[in-house]
């Protein structure tokens, strides 16, 4: 027991209040325990170890739902010896597990780091509520899924945060794991919490409990953190020593090293670096070529949402739809060889047993070799039972070829998404498919034989009118009139209304959301023009817009909302059910905010954003002049065709010019910029 | 097309795993096995595979049962097919938790496994809550009365004739176990946690395992 490794937490009952074992060395506390007594107290109180978690897990398992979800074994889950290890990293992603495992962020990391022999990345997930009540009473913490080690004893955290609906969730994460939840609060003992993923693109909300954002593209940069972290560890340097090493690393941003100062009207004046050699602003992280996608998925023992291999065509989009904060924040393009492609299919289909491979990207078409790409697949896996998906597809005669091409047995419908059906509003978001393609491809769907097509539009954009709405119910309207057309009544449109949040590093940063009573107006107004047989309406639910639109151009005031919201009960936010309106409301009132300043206020062209210090190497510049053109109407052409220099080639010249053979899109430029 | 009936075990983290998760199970790890499982035909084709009766979750088995049918033409042809070879492929791509103990070839039309079953017998280890002593007592109390009547889903049944055998372990042994055989039919179902039910000995800690299935000798 109390032998050289110390591995033992002693736990006052209380479980806000945790003493480590080496803390407890350095005084002379250590003696007051004899053998015995050290022992007594270990049972009292001491946390659980492995071991009695799974015997624990085996006395109430089976009263959860779904008990499969937290008990690990998984093919392709990674089990390594505890004692060749040098650094033990948890993956984590705040919701449950039939989530958690498809995301594909998560499978990238964890097959890269466990093919580090001294490294060893376990995940872990958050727990529905019945087992987390069930954990809570019984004070097991939160344990990783393979070796059932409680993550208080992980030298490294990564939590993958893609959408801000995932806030609590963290929280209780940390909570769950006995970890102060206080980026503050955790001293050298405890894990550090390593967070990335889009939503961290605007860290400012998380900051006060997150200890490094990796912004950007991780691949690199993890593992420059890893080995910052093995070295500091050997020396046992101050936490300090260990965020100031990692701060200079590109692509990564330590909160704690900034402070905030704000003008009397409520918005950001500045952000202060507080310590001289931190850099002003921090620039994503990017790779010059996309490394090689992983090949041994974790398969999962039970029925998750996307029980498929994804692998990731292409990175980047070049259309510059100006709401769409992926395709910003994820420049330059970078498209993956076909070969490679190819070869990953073959080599993870038949490492998972998958029948199910989803080919991602932000605009599958825009894949120079998508037409070749295609037509291997379908030689090579005709014949086997294989579903192949394609999504995000351009609105074309051509994708319907392709499809069909891909159409398995199990295909059943065909989705675009127009997002805008009025010319002002395709102007506006820069999103231009005219209502004649449109038409001839929905008519080429439904003649080919394809029974549901699913449509997705916005409302809610700038300079909208219940016009433009009703331009929407038209649309829709000649687009089931072409299926009954066609196939009669069997014909389904299904359609997806989402309300459009404006996001950070976007042309619409500075646009006001839409009020809720005119969101409410121009639902009504669709949901009575559409109210015909074979066309089924699914709206974005407004709370959980309004939360979209405060968090995700939130800056540092709110981790005290969060944290309150949290404490009030909220968590699971992105459920329908779950999210808790009052409690939201509350902890805005009692931290002296008001959710409209970031919701429904126009901001003014120089105001300093909270997310302005996160450089996404396009140039906020280039941004406000699209804000203006939106504002006027006019379209800006897919950037394949024409550079208007957004600044991405600039901002990254210097790797491009590592990798010369990488192909980005983006025209050569004069080395000498690469100094800059 | 070949038809093989294979016995396998059911442990650890597959033990929460339900009948028809598994089923899936079964199905990727022949995929990734490259052992090609053969389909039904018609519109929507399915791999053919017919497990036997379901394990109820949290449980051990170990002597499952399930019927596989191969269609060996799509089977790379350098690859000998033996039993063993089979069942060594299939464990290497199998789950944590489920390990194949025999593999034999079957008629391909001989009777369903679920058709065949005539009992199963299970292992109840009580951990130290009760002395086998006590055990043997209460089962004989049980025994004495001419029926055993139970409700399952609201419907009354009588559990006594599901009962076939039972037997204790030794004193010497730290845990109580008791191994009871019970009818596995579609018409009668006995279910050894209905046993414990019926005793009032519900503790915290069982361990229940299914050790093998009785087949009718065909």
């Amino acid at each position: 027991m109390i032998n050289g490794q110390f591995e033992i937490t002693l736990k006052t009952c209380k479980v806000t209040n945790i003493i480590r074992v080496d803390d407890i060395c350095k005084t002379d506390f250590i003696y007051f325990f004899t053998l015995s007594s050290f022992e007594s107290f270990k049972k009292g109180c001491h946390s659980l170890n492995s071991k009695e978690i799974e015997e624990q897990l085996d006395q109430f398992l089976l009263k959860v739902q779904k008990p499969g979800r937290y008990v690990g074994g998984e093919f392709n889950s990674v089990h390594k010896n505890p004692d060749t290890i040098k650094t033990r990293i948890a993956l984590a992603f705040p919701d449950i597990y039939d989530l958690g495992v498809p995301n594909l962020g998560l499978s990238i990391f964890y097959d890269q780091l466990n093919q580090m022999d001294d490294v060893w990345a376990e995940r872990t997930y958050l727990p529905w509520e019945d087992m987390e009540m069930e954990m809570r009473n019984r004070n097991i913490p939160l344990y990783t899924l393979e070796s059932k080690t409680p993550l208080d004893k992980m030298d490294i955290i990564g939590i993958t945060i893609p959408y801000e609906s995932l806030y609590t969730n963290v929280l209780n994460l940390l909570d769950l794991a006995q970890i102060p939840i206080f980026s503050k609060d955790r001293s050298e003992g405890y894990p550090l919490i390593i967070a990335g993923g889009h939503s961290t693109f605007n860290p400012e909300p998380m900051s006060a409990f997150i200890d490094v954002f990796v912004i950007g593209e991780g691949e690199e940069v993890i593992t420059d953190i890893i080995r910052i972290y093995q070295s500091w560890k050997s020396l046992s340097k101050p936490k300090f020593e260990l965020l100031h090493e990692i701060s200079q690393l590109e692509g990564v941003y330590i909160p704690a090293f900034y402070e905030p100062e704000y003008h009397a009207d409520g918005t950001l004046a500045r952000l202060n670096p507080l310590y001289p050699d931190v850099k002003q602003k921090i620039r994503k992280r990017i790779v010059p070529i996309l490394p090689p996608p992983p090949k041994h998925f974790v398969v999962p023992l039970i029925d998750v949402v996307q029980n498929r291999v994804a692998i990731e065509i292409m990175r980047g989009c070049t259309r510059g739809c100006r709401f769409c904060q992926a395709g910003f924040v994820t420049r330059p393009v970078r498209e993956r060889p076909l070969e490679q492609i190819i070869e990953s299919i073959e080599t993870s289909v038949n490492e998972t047993g998958h029948e199910e491979i989803a080919l991602l990207s932000l605009s599958s078409s825009d894949y120079t070799q998508i037409q070749s790409l295609v037509s291997k697949l379908h030689d090579i896996y005709n014949k086997r039972k294989l579903n192949i998906s394609l999504p995000s597809l351009r609105i074309d005669t051509v994708s319907v070829d392709i499809l069909e091409q891909l159409r398995g047995s199990r295909f059943s419908g065909f989705t675009l998404a127009p997002e805008a059906a009025s010319e002002k509003i395709k102007h506006t978001i820069n999103k231009h498919i005219s209502e004649d393609q449109l038409l001839e491809t929905v008519d080429m769907i439904f003649s080919h034989g394809w029974q549901t097509i699913k449509l997705y539009f916005m409302i809610g954009l700038p300079e909208e009118t219940l016009d433009d709405v009703q331009a929407i119910a038209d649309l829709c309207i000649k687009v089931i009139k072409i299926g009954r057309k066609h196939i009669g009544k069997r014909s389904q449109l299904n359609l997806g209304i989402s309300t459009f949040v404006p996001k950070p590093h976007t042309p619409f940063q500075w646009a006001k959301a839409d009020d809720p009573e005119k969101i409410l107006e121009k639902q009504k107004l669709l949901k009575d023009a559409l109210s015909t047989p074979g066309i089924k309406i699914t709206w974005s639910q407004s709370d959980i817009t309004m939360f979209e639109s405060w968090s995700s151009r939130g800056d540092r005031r709110q981790s005290s909302v969060i944290y309150r919201a949290w404490q009030l009960g909220a968590k699971f936010d992105a459920w329908q059910d779950h999210f808790h309106k009052e409690a939201w409301i509350q902890a805005f009132e009692e931290n002296h905010l008001d959710p409209n300043f970031y919701i429904h206020r126009e901001r003014s062209e120089n105001e300093v954003f909270p997310w302005d210090h996160i450089d996404t190497g396009v140039s906020k510049k280039i941004l406000r002049k699209e804000y203006e053109l939106s504002l006027k109407g006019e379209l800006r052409e897919d950037c394949r065709n024409g550079c208007y220099g957004c600044g991405i080639n600039q901002s990254f010249a210097a790797i491009r010019a590592e990798s010369p053979d990488a192909k980005w899109f983006c025209p050569s430029i004069a080395t000498r910029h690469s100094e800059d | 097309m070949n038809r093989y009936r294979i016995t396998y075990q059911k442990t650890g983290p597959l033990r929460y795993i339900s009948h028809l998760d598994l089923q899936k199970i079964w199905i990727r790890t022949l995929l990734r096995a490259k052992i090609p499982l053969a389909y039904t035909q018609g519109f929507h084709p399915v791999p053919k595979i017919s497990p036997g009766w379901p394990l109820a979750l949290g449980w051990n088995g170990f002597g499952e049962m399930i019927d596989l049918w191969f269609d060996f033409d799509n089977l790379n042809p350098n690859y000998e097919i033996t039993e063993k070879n089979l069942s060594d492929r299939i464990n290497q791509n199998a789950p944590q938790g489920l390990n194949i103990v025999n593999l034999q070839l079957i008629p391909i039309y001989s009777p369903a496994l679920t058709t065949i079953t005539q009992s199963a017998v299970y292992e109840i280890n009580f951990f130290t809550q009760i002395s086998p002593d006590e055990l043997r007592i209460k089962m004989e109390a049980l025994f004495a009365v001419p029926s055993i009547i139970r409700s399952r889903r609201n419907k009354p049944y009588d559990l006594k004739p599901l009962i076939e055998e039972y037997s204790f372990n030794q004193e010497q042994d730290i845990n109580t176990i008791m191994k009871i055989q019970m009818a596995a039919r579609d018409s009668a179902m006995g279910r050894p946690d209905e046993v414990v039910d019926a005793l009032g000995l519900n503790f915290d800690q069982i361990r229940y395992s299914r050790l093998c299935f009785i087949l009718a000798s065909s």
